[in-house]
C-alpha cells in the first residue's frame, strides 16, 4: 500500500484494501454501470473527446455508494452521439464534475467539435463488434 | 436487486424438478419442435407454467457483476489492451517466426513475425490453428503411470536412479526416440546425455521425411546439402512432384517469394511460369499454367528426359513413348534455357534421390545455382533407416530403457516395423507428448509434455536462422519441456528450460552484452548471426535412373494432410474443418482417383473400397478427383486416429496401416469394392449456385484487355438508395487472384480472430459450416485434365447490399465507410439476408455451436468480438474489431488520421502470398487503391 498505510491507516470502511494487500486477493468491487456484453464501450475515446465523468456517472464525488444515475440505454447513448456538443468540454476540464460552462455549453461544444474533429461514430459497428 | 430474479436464469432444472421438462432444456431442440402440433406445444408451455410458477418474472434484473483488479498490478498491462510476444512455432524441423497476441496473460491469436525470414509476417493455417491445441480439453494432465494417474515426484523418484551411470552403465540398451530435431539448446542437452551414455542413440523420426532430399544431395554433391529457393527471381519453375506452395514446405516463405514474381499491377508487367508434373492435385498443381499429370513413379522419367534435354544426361537410345514426351521435355527445357540464371528446378520429397540429384545438376547446368537456388550444409539426418534399426533391435529384445520424445511412432511408423508390438519388449518405456496418444497407450510412463506456447526453447528456420521460443502462459497443466526431462534425468547443468535456453545463448555472446542482447531478440524474435553460411558445392557426375516400368496394379501414394499434417493435429477441430483444398473434403480422409480410374474399377464417390498392400489393408472411400493421374490413387495420412481426444477420435482412416518401409512415399497396390458406401462432407458443392465469379485470362490477353474482369452485367438495387463515400475512409480490400494459392491460412486465421465455431461433419455436409472466408475452387477444362483456381470468398461488403434491403428487423446496415455493419443483437434469424446473398458469404448459427465449451476453449477466445449463440447470423466484418481499435488510437494520439497499411484484417495478415490487401480506397496512396485499378 502506498496512500493508505498513512492515510486513516486504522479505518474499519478500509478493511478491504488492508486485506487485499496482505492475502494477495483482489478486492471484489460490484459493478455498478454495466453494459451489455454485446457492446463494447471505450472509455479513453470518450474521455480524450471531452466527455465529462458527470455526463454520464453523475456526481459520484457527493455519492456515499455509488449508484447508477443514468439510463445507460442504446437510446440514451445515440442521442448523445447524433448531438455531442452540449455535451462536450475542454479535455482538461473532464474531471471537475461541478464545471459550470461561461456561456452556451452547446456553443463551447460545437467549437471544440470543430477544432478537434470529433465525429462519434452513429453506425452499428461504432459500439457492436 | 432481486435475488429471485437471479436464481430464475441460473437454475432452470434447479426449480423445475420434472425430468421431462430437464430433459427438454438439454436437448438443443425438443422432439416436439419437429412436429410442432399445438397439442405437444401445450405440453411444453403447460409444463413450463408449472414449473416456474410464473411468478419471479415480475423484477428480472441483472446478475451480479463483480470486478476483480489485479491485488498487485503490473505496469506493462492494461486490462483490455492486447499485449504482443515473439515465439517460434516448430514444425518438421523448420520454425516458423511468429507474434502472439495476448489478452489478460493468454494468447489468443497468432501472427507471422515480420521480422523473420521463414514467413515475413505471414503463418500457415497451422500455426493459425495451435492455438487450439494449447487449449485442447484432451490434453495430458498429469504424468501416467502404467494408466494409472502419477506425479512428477514419483516419476523422477523411479527415473533418477534408473538413469545414475551406476544403474544404466554406459546405455548400451538405452534408446531416445525424437522428432525432428532443429533446437540449438535441445542439441546440447542431447550432446550431454550422449557424452553420458557413450552408447545410447538418440534416433530421429517423422512420418513426413526429407530422407530423399538428403540422399540426393549426397548423390549429387557428396554430402548432405539443403537447397534454398529463391523464387522471387525466377522467371519459370519446373517442379517435379513438389508441392513447394503447400504442404512441401515447411516454410510459408516459398509462397510469398513465389508471389512477388506472380503478381501483375500493369501490362508492363510480366510473370513467372511454373511446370509441374504430379500425381495427386496439389495447391502448386492448381497454381501451375502447365500442369502435366502423372503418376509419381513416371516423374523420374519426366526427370530423366528434361535432363538429356539441357544437357545433363547423355541422349538415350530407347525412349518408351518417345514422342509426345520428347515433345514436351524439348518445350520446357527451351523455356528453362530462356531462362538461365533465372530458373529453378524443384523436386519433391516423395520423388526418389536420383531425381533430386538431377535436379541439382539441371540448376548447375542452367546457371541457376548462387542466383536462384543457394545450398547450405544440412543440419538434418537420415532417418528411416534409423528408425528400423531402432525397430529392430526392440523386437530382438537388445533394448532395455526407451524414451520416446513427442511424436506417436506407434501409429506413425511403417506398419511392416511393428513398433508397437516391438515397444511391449523394452522393459521401460517412457512418452513425453502434449496430449496422450496411440504411443502413450503402451508407454510405461506417460508424461505431459508443454506446449510450444507454454513453454522456454528455441529452434531453428531452414536457412538456419534461430529464435528464442518464450511462452505467453505458465504450462497449464504443469507440463515439462523434452530439454527440461533429460536435463533432470542427467543432472545437467540447468534443470529449468528457462535457465537451459537462457545460459546457453548468454555463454554465445560477449558477457558485456549478453544480457541486452537476450533482450533484444526476444524482443525482436530473431537471434541475429544464426544464418546458416552458404555454400559452393560442386556436382558430380549424374546419377543412373532406371526408366519406369508398367505398374503392377495401381500406384498408391502417401501425402502430408492439409489440416492434419501427419496426424499431430487430429484433435484440432478448426484444421478438421478446414477444407482441403482441392477436393474440399472436411473431417476426412479419402482415396483419391481420376475419373478415368473410377470408371475402369467402376467406382463412384463415396464408393467404401479396401486398399492392400502386400497382405495388409484399410478401408477407404473413393473420392474422383479431375486432373488426377490415371492409375493411381492417393491417401492423405494422419486420419483414423483411434486415441486423441473427442474431436480426432475415429475421424477418417488409418493410411499408416499399409504404409511400409518399401512404399514409403509410393508403391503398388491394389483394391476391393466392398458395396458399401461412406459419406464424405464436402465443403465446395453448395456454394457455386451456377455462378462462377472468377474472371481469368492469359497474359497475351490481358496486355491487350486489361479491364476484362471489369464487365458486370446487370445493375443492383437497394432500398436505401446511394451513400456519400467521397469524404473519409473508405474501408476496400483486394484479393489478387494471381498470387493467392489456395492454402487456407486466411481461414483459419479468421475463424482465430472472430470465435468462429467449428460444426462437426454432420452440419458441413447440410452446407452449414462458418467459415466467414471461403476458398472456392473452380476447375476448367476437360474433366480429366483441368485447370484449377482458386478465389477467396468473403462478404464483398456491398454498396447496395442485397441482404440490407430485406432485414425486417434492422441487424444489418450499411456504415459510412462502405462496412457492411452486422449487429448480433438485433438479428431474429429470418435469415432472408443469406438467401438474397448472391456470393452466399452470410452464415448462420443454426444450432448452438459453442454449448459444452470447456474452460479452456473459451480462452482462446478473442474478447474485442461477440461470441454468437444460436439463431444470429453472421459474416465478415472486416475485422471491424481492428479497424475500431486502430480507429480510436488515431483518436487518442491526437486525432491524426488513420496510416495506410495500420489496419490489416487477420486474413490479409495472415496471408503468405500477400494476396489480400485492405485499407481506403478513397486514398489515391493507398496500396489498395493503387491495386483496385
Amino acid at each position: 500500500m502506498n496512500c493508505h498505510k498513512m492515510v486513516k491507516p486504522d479505518s474499519p470502511l478500509l478493511q478491504p484494501v488492508r486485506e487485499s494487500y496482505a492475502s494477495g486477493r483482489p478486492i471484489p468491487w460490484v459493478r455498478v454501470h454495466s453494459l451489455p456484453d454485446y457492446v463494447y464501450f471505450n472509455h479513453a475515446a470518450h474521455v480524450n473527446a471531452g466527455v465529462s465523468c458527470v455526463t454520464c456517472h453523475g456526481r459520484v464525488d457527493q455519492m456515499v455508494q455509488v449508484r447508477q444515475v443514468e439510463p445507460l440505454t442504446m437510446k440514451w447513448c445515440v442521442d448523445c452521439h447524433r448531438d455531442p456538443a452540449p455535451h462536450i468540454r475542454p479535455r482538461e476540464l473532464v474531471t471537475k464534475l461541478d464545471w459550470q460552462p461561461d456561456g452556451d455549453p452547446a456553443e463551447i461544444g460545437r467549437r471544440l467539435m470543430a477544432e478537434n474533429n470529433i465525429h462519434p461514430p452513429e453506425n452499428c459497428s461504432g459500439c457492436h463488434r | 436487486m432481486n435475488q429471485t430474479g437471479k436464481q430464475y436464469w441460473r437454475s432452470l432444472e434447479q426449480l423445475s424438478n420434472t425430468p421431462q421438462f430437464s430433459e427438454w432444456l438439454h436437448r438443443e431442440f425438443p422432439e416436439s419442435a419437429a412436429v410442432l402440433d399445438s397439442s405437444s406445444r401445450r405440453t411444453m408451455l403447460k409444463l413450463m407454467a408449472a414449473s416456474f410458477g410464473l411468478a419471479g418474472l415480475t423484477a428480472c434484473s441483472r446478475p451480479v457483476e463483480k470486478i476483480l483488479p489485479a491485488a498487485k498490478g503490473s505496469e506493462e498491462y492494461t486490462p483490455g489492451k492486447p499485449v504482443f510476444y515473439s515465439t517460434v512455432m516448430p514444425l518438421n524441423g523448420a520454425a516458423t517466426g511468429l507474434i502472439v497476441e495476448t489478452h489478460e496473460g493468454r494468447p489468443t491469436k497468432i501472427e507471422g513475425n515480420p521480422e523473420h525470414s521463414s514467413s515475413g509476417g505471414a503463418c500457415s493455417a497451422f500455426a493459425q490453428a495451435s492455438i487450439l491445441d494449447l487449449y485442447d480439453p484432451d490434453r495430458a494432465r498429469f504424468v501416467t503411470h502404467e494408466t494409472r494417474q502419477s506425479s512428477w515426484d514419483e516419476f523422477f523418484a523411479f527415473a533418477k536412479p534408473h538413469f545414475d551411470p551406476t544403474q544404466m552403465g554406459a546405455g548400451e540398451g538405452l534408446r531416445f526416440l525424437s522428432q525432428t530435431v532443429n533446437s540449438p539448446s535441445l542439441d546440447a542437452v542431447r550432446e550431454h546425455v550422449l557424452r553420458r551414455y557413450p552408447k545410447a542413440r538418440w534416433v530421429e523420426y517423422e512420418p513426413v521425411s526429407r530422407d530423399e532430399e538428403l540422399a540426393g544431395s549426397e548423390l549429387a554433391f557428396g554430402r548432405r546439402l539443403q537447397a534454398h529457393y529463391r523464387f522471387d527471381r525466377a522467371d519459370v519453375v519446373v517442379s517435379l512432384d513438389a508441392d513447394f506452395l503447400g504442404l512441401d514446405s515447411p516454410e510459408v516463405r516459398y509462397s510469398r517469394d513465389f508471389s512477388r514474381r506472380r503478381r501483375v499491377a500493369s501490362e508492363k508487367d510480366s510473370m513467372n511460369r511454373l511446370y509441374i508434373a504430379e500425381s495427386q492435385y496439389s495447391v502448386t498443381g492448381a497454381m501451375a499454367d502447365h500442369r502435366f499429370r502423372m503418376r509419381a513413379a513416371e516423374v523420374p522419367d519426366f526427370a530423366a528426359d528434361l535432363a538429356r534435354e539441357l544437357g545433363v544426361l547423355p541422349p538415350a537410345l530407347t525412349v518408351l513413348n518417345a514422342n509426345s514426351r520428347g515433345k514436351r521435355a524439348a518445350a520446357v527445357a527451351r523455356d528453362l534455357k530462356r531462362s538461365r540464371e533465372r530458373s529453378i528446378v524443384i523436386a519433391g520429397p516423395r520423388q526418389p534421390a536420383e531425381v533430386h540429384a538431377l535436379a541439382h545438376l539441371m540448376n548447375y547446368a542452367l546457371g541457376n545455382v548462387g542466383r536462384t537456388v543457394v545450398y547450405t550444409e544440412s543440419p538434418f539426418v537420415p532417418q528411416l533407416t534409423a528408425l528400423k534399426e531402432l525397430a529392430e533391435e526392440m523386437a530382438a529384445g537388445k533394448i532395455s530403457t526407451l524414451v520416446i520424445l513427442g511424436g506417436n511412432p506407434v501409429y506413425d511408423a511403417p506398419a511392416d516395423l511393428e513398433f508397437g508390438a516391438a515397444m511391449k519388449k523394452v522393459a521401460v518405456t517412457i512418452h513425453l507428448s502434449v496430449s496422450q496418444n496411440e504411443t502413450s497407450a503402451l508407454a510405461k510412463w506417460h508424461l505431459p509434455e508443454a506446449h510450444y506456447l507454454e513453454a522456454w526453447g528455441d529452434a531453428r528456420a531452414l536457412d538456419g536462422t534461430a529464435s528464442i521460443q518464450q511462452p505467453m502462459i505458465r504450462p497449464l497443466y504443469g507440463g515439462k519441456t523434452a530439454a527440461e526431462v533429460l536435463a533432470a534425468l542427467t543432472g545437467y547443468k540447468d534443470q529449468r528450460a528457462y535457465d537451459i535456453v537462457r545460459n546457453y545463448w548468454m555463454a554465445k555472446w560477449p558477457a558485456r552484452d549478453a544480457e541486452s542482447m537476450w533482450r533484444r531478440c526476444l524482443h525482436d524474435g530473431v537471434i541475429p548471426g544464426t544464418q546458416y553460411p552458404l555454400v559452393e558445392p560442386k556436382p558430380g557426375k549424374a546419377p543412373e535412373l532406371r526408366p519406369s516400368e508398367a505398374p503392377a496394379g495401381l500406384e498408391l501414394a502417401f501425402y502430408p494432410s492439409a489440416s492434419v499434417w501427419d496426424g499431430r493435429f487430429a484433435n484440432n477441430g478448426w484444421l478438421q474443418e478446414t477444407p482441403e483444398p482441392m477436393t474440399k473434403l472436411t473431417w476426412d480422409n479419402a482415396a483419391l482417383v481420376s475419373p478415368a480410374t473410377a470408371r475402369e474399377f467402376g467406382l463412384a464417390t463415396g464408393d467404401l473400397i479396401n486398399i492392400e498392400v502386400q497382405g495388409r489393408q484399410v478401408p477407404m472411400p473413393v473420392w474422383i478427383q479431375p486432373g488426377h493421374a490415371d492409375g493411381a490413387i492417393s491417401v492423405a495420412l494422419g486420419y483414423g486416429r483411434t486415441r486423441c481426444g473427442r474431436v480426432g477420435d475415429n475421424v477418417g482412416h488409418n493410411a499408416y496401416r499399409i504404409r511400409t518401409t518399401a512404399n514409403f512415399h509410393f508403391g503398388s497396390a491394389s483394391i476391393q469394392k466392398t458395396g458399401r458406401k461412406y459419406r464424405l462432407a464436402s465443403a465446395q458443392e453448395h456454394f457455386a449456385e451456377g455462378r462462377a465469379p472468377v474472371r481469368e485470362a492469359t497474359l497475351e490477353e490481358y496486355r491487350k484487355e486489361p479491364h476484362f474482369a471489369a464487365e458486370h452485367k446487370g445493375e443492383a438495387f437497394s432500398i436505401f438508395g446511394d451513400f456519400d463515400y467521397s469524404k473519409g475512409y473508405q474501408w476496400g480490400m483486394v484479393i489478387d487472384l494471381n498470387a493467392c494459392i489456395g492454402c487456407n491460412a486466411c481461414t483459419v486465421a479468421c475463424q482465430a480472430e472472430n470465435n468462429i465455431p467449428i460444426v462437426g461433419k454432420d452440419q458441413v455436409a447440410r452446407g452449414r459450416e462458418m467459415h466467414w472466408i471461403r476458398l472456392d475452387r473452380y476447375y476448367t477444362g476437360p474433366e480429366d485434365d483441368p485447370q484449377a483456381v482458386t478465389q477467396p470468398m468473403n462478404c464483398q461488403q456491398c454498396e447496395r447490399a442485397p441482404c440490407e434491403s430485406v432485414c425486417p428487423v434492422g441487424a444489418t446496415s450499411h456504415s459510412p465507410e462502405g462496412l457492411n455493419d452486422m449487429a448480433y443483437n438485433r438479428c431474429v434469424g429470418t435469415r432472408y439476408c443469406a438467401n438474397n446473398c448472391p456470393f452466399k458469404v452470410r452464415r448462420f448459427n443454426f444450432l448452438n455451436y459453442h454449448k459444452g465449451l470447456t474452460e479452456t476453449e473459451k480462452m482462446a477466445f478473442n474478447p474485442d468480438v461477440t461470441v454468437r449463440m444460436r439463431g444470429v447470423m453472421e459474416k465478415c466484418t472486416y475485422c471491424v474489431q481492428r479497424i475500431e481499435e486502430k480507429r480510436i488510437q488515431a483518436k487518442l494520439e491526437g486525432r491524426r488520421p488513420i496510416r495506410d497499411g495500420e489496419i490489416t484484417p487477420a486474413c490479409a495478415q495472415t496471408c503468405p502470398a500477400e494476396a489480400i490487401v485492405f485499407g481506403n480506397i478513397n486514398d489515391p496512396n493507398s496500396r489498395v487503391a493503387k491495386r483496385k485499378n
